[in-house]
């Protein structure tokens, strides 16, 4: 019962349009694919954080993610780390209306990450 | 009662309203055109003015002479390039007036005066053949001396206007003439005023001619950079005698200028991304030896010792500038001599490039159809969604493409792309399918060099705009497994014009991975695939750029049923055709479950298979339910990919034609179109 509650309440937030998605890629500075890499969005208001993976194409993506002000941070081993601030998250609610899984109304986002500068 | 007072602004008080008079006398100037009429030119001339006043308050007389020699109404001094001193001449001026009070008179007027007179306008009605004469006098100073107590007071500074209204023209416009003499009763008198005038028009034996090189097809063409000057127009000046006689006059200078020059930001409406604020002038003149330049190379003086000829240089710094140009040549004898474009007589103003009216050359709109400079009307094949989001003056100055300079087509709808340099060729094929394909050409832009991250395709401008036109931006990346390609949109998940359309990202690896699928697939069922893994990148860069200019799939297949039983004893009866068309009747018979089974007339197979918007990859098989209750299921054969956008809904190669069952027809296999039609889906504004 409680299970259902929850799902329940989760319908409700989607359905009262205050989710989004992102959708991108994690690559190098040559355009690499980076699996593994971690993206981790912090809510700038609340300072609660939601991490997603990408795979093995670096593709990663925040099926449902709270619209508003973000920090992104992105880990990967043996990168520096990549960090945007005040990224916008404003798409509407992801649309059931999708004809197909090939047009979608997610924010893209790619994000390049550097390998560290060696000492001198 | 004393004389009425001086005004100590006697010139601005004549001044405007003989002006305005005149101004309203020549109403029929064509508004676009500057004041210059008929009387223009240099007069030489006298114009005495006495009037006299017989009162029982007391006798007065005015008595006004004022000479011009080779002067320029005032009138039209912008117009011929003359100098501020132009119009003046020299007069003379005297009053003199007694007051009297029952028969005594108790004070006397005097006041007299050399100086300048100003000729303000001579100008010509020649529909109704008349003219207008309007002339200020020279001021006056004097004395008010009082024979009651012996007072002395000032009188003066005095001025008055001299107008000659509407007499009527003679044969010689050279010469105006005559005599008027009016009485008018001001109650206590009479006064009587009497004009006689005497002009003739200085026949000017020098002319200027401005003729520029390669005039008609001249356009302007940005450098690189908002420094650097690209195409170049050059100007030659030319003095010589009128009417074909010899000139026997020098210049000592050329001047020339640049007026209502455009400003427009940057050098194209895409590049630089960050153009200089404020912006300079769009054209400018070149300098050159014993030159004198100023105002942001808009005005230049060329010195010359007794030089009858001059060369000047005009460089463009942007691809829809534009100015007016005016030269005048002063003679060795000071006089001014405003140029004529061409030839004798030819305008003073020099449309740079040659105009019409238009911010746009004549030679473009010309060689393409004559736009108006907001139009954006472009049309493409079968397609009513007019316009590509550019007006023809934003088309006309062009872009920056691949770090070429391009100007584009106001009839050809064109849309950009941008993406990173190094991606062009990849993707080059599926670019030239869609061209191909919409009857839209792609205008190619480098990502972050040539468009910027708010991917705007007209972003400089400060006219000639009438829409926030972007380009479609495309990136190849990596995607989860089996996607090909996807369009990304800002409203919602479905087709938008570019301008809502953030990114396309196409997904190469998966391209090649869904390809070696597809090809064991078929090797191990005895196949040939009907493309190859390039038409299949091609088709799906010209796919998802489809889903970026608004169009939408032949159908909706987002939840398509997955594998299907006929069951043993005919309950209900089906009739299943494997890919060859041969009957399969073995009973129960099972589709396997990751086989995809697409109803006919609605799903993204249907409709013209040559779409590239049709999927040929997403049905294994089609169901269609009879209406005496029986089921067909048809496995779908190998499918070419589509390289055109249909312009219907109805179904071709295999979904063409119909099969009839119990006597009803139906179409085969995926049959028509749910949305189809694609071509005139299209839309980039």
């Amino acid at each position: 019962m409680r299970r259902h509650i929850f799902l329940l309440m989760i319908l409700l937030v989607i359905s009262s349009g205050c989710f989004s998605q992102i959708e991108g890629n994690v690559i190098d500075t040559s355009g690499k694919a980076i699996p593994g890499a971690l993206i981790i969005a912090i809510d700038s208001v609340k300072n609660t954080a939601d991490t997603v993976k990408s795979d093995k194409s670096g593709y990663f993506a925040y099926k449902i993610l709270k619209r508003g002000n973000y920090k992104i941070v992105v880990i990967a081993a043996g990168f520096e780390k990549n960090i945007q601030e005040n990224f916008m998250v404003t798409n509407e609610t992801p649309d059931n209306k999708a004809t197909s899984s090939d047009i979608s109304n997610a924010t893209w986002l790619d994000i390049k990450l550097r390998r560290p500068k060696l000492s001198q | 009662m004393l004389p009425s007072s001086p005004s100590g602004n006697r010139i601005t008080v004549h001044f405007l309203p003989v002006i305005c008079l005149l101004l309203f006398y020549s109403y029929k100037i064509p508004v676009h055109k500057h004041f210059q009429n008929g009387g223009s030119g240099r007069w030489t001339g006298t114009v005495t003015y006495k009037e006299s006043m017989t009162s029982l308050l007391g006798p007065s007389e005015r008595t006004i002479t004022a000479s011009f020699a080779n002067a320029i109404p005032f009138c039209y001094i912008d117009e011929l390039g003359g100098q501020a001193s132009d119009d003046k001449g020299v007069g003379s001026h005297t009053y003199h007036a007694e007051s009297i009070i029952e028969g005594k008179k108790f004070a006397i007027t005097d006041c007299s005066g050399n100086g300048q007179a100003q000729l303000l306008a001579i100008t010509f009605n020649e529909d109704e053949g008349m003219y207008s004469i309007g002339v200020n006098s020279n001021e006056c100073n004097g004395k008010i001396v009082s024979l009651v107590d012996a007072t002395v007071q000032d009188y003066g500074p005095d001025s008055k206007g001299v107008d000659i209204f509407k007499q009527t023209l003679g044969p010689d416009h050279n010469v105006l003439d005559g005599t008027k003499i009016e009485k008018r009763d001001m109650g206590v008198g009479t006064l009587v005023m009497t004009t006689t005038w005497h002009f003739v028009r200085v026949q000017d034996d020098v002319e200027l001619i401005i003729t520029p090189v390669d005039y008609d097809k001249w356009l302007p063409k940005p450098g690189i950079d908002e420094m650097s000057a690209g195409s170049e127009i050059s100007i030659n000046l030319k003095l010589q005698g009128k009417h074909g006689k010899p000139l026997n006059q020098k210049a000592r200078s050329f001047e020339l200028r640049l007026s209502a020059t455009s400003r427009e930001p940057g050098i194209t409406i895409n590049y630089p991304l960050k153009p200089m604020n404020p912006p300079l002038p769009d054209l400018r003149f070149v300098t050159q030896p014993n030159s004198n330049m100023a105002e942001e190379f808009q005005f230049m003086t060329v010195n010359c010792t007794g030089c009858t000829t001059a060369n000047v240089k005009v460089d463009a710094f942007d691809g829809g500038g534009y100015s007016t140009l005016t030269a005048v040549a002063v003679l060795a004898d000071g006089r001014r001599v405003t140029g004529n474009l061409l030839v004798s007589g030819g305008s003073a103003e020099t449309s740079l490039p040659k105009r019409n009216g238009s911010m746009i050359a004549q030679s473009w709109l010309d060689a393409n159809g004559k736009p108006g400079d907001y139009d954006d009307n472009e049309t493409s094949k079968d397609n009513k969604n007019n316009g590509d989001g550019l007006t023809a003056y934003e088309e006309y100055r062009g872009v920056m493409s691949e770090g070429v300079y391009k100007r584009l087509d106001p009839r050809k709808k064109e849309l950009g792309v941008t993406m990173q340099k190094t991606l062009f060729n990849e993707f080059s094929e599926g670019l030239n399918w869609f061209e191909t394909a919409s009857d839209i050409k792609i205008v190619r832009f480098n990502y972050l060099v040539e468009i910027g991250m708010d991917r705007r395709f007209n972003r400089n401008y400060s006219q000639g705009h009438s829409y926030d036109q972007d380009a479609l931006r495309l990136n190849k990346v990596g995607l989860p497994n089996n996607v090909a390609g996807k369009a990304f949109t800002t409203l919602s998940a479905t087709p938008d014009i570019p301008s809502n359309t953030t990114i396309i990202v196409i997904s190469t690896d998966n391209i090649k991975q869904n390809y070696q699928n597809w090809t064991g697939w078929a090797q191990s069922n005895g196949l040939q695939l009907r493309w190859t893994e390039r038409e299949y990148l091609a088709q799906t860069i010209a796919h998802e750029m489809g889903h970026g200019v608004k169009v939408w799939h032949h159908g909706d297949d987002a939840n398509v049923p997955q594998g299907e039983t006929a069951p043993q004893g005919g309950n209900p009866v089906y009739h299943i055709f494997d890919r060859n068309g041969i009957e399969i009747k073995d009973r129960p018979y099972t589709i396997p479950g990751n086989d995809r089974v697409c109803p006919c007339n609605t799903s993204q197979a249907g409709g013209d298979l040559s779409c590239v918007m049709a999927y040929i990859d997403v049905c294994d098989w089609v169901r269609i339910s009879y209406a005496d209750g029986s089921i067909g299921l048809f496995q779908s054969p190998l499918l070419a990919i589509g390289k055109n956008f249909c312009s219907g809904k109805d179904g071709t190669g295999v979904n063409a034609g119909t099969h009839t069952v119990s006597g009803v027809a139906y179409n085969n296999y995926f049959g028509k179109a749910a949305n189809g039609a694609c071509i005139g889906q299209i839309t980039l504004k």
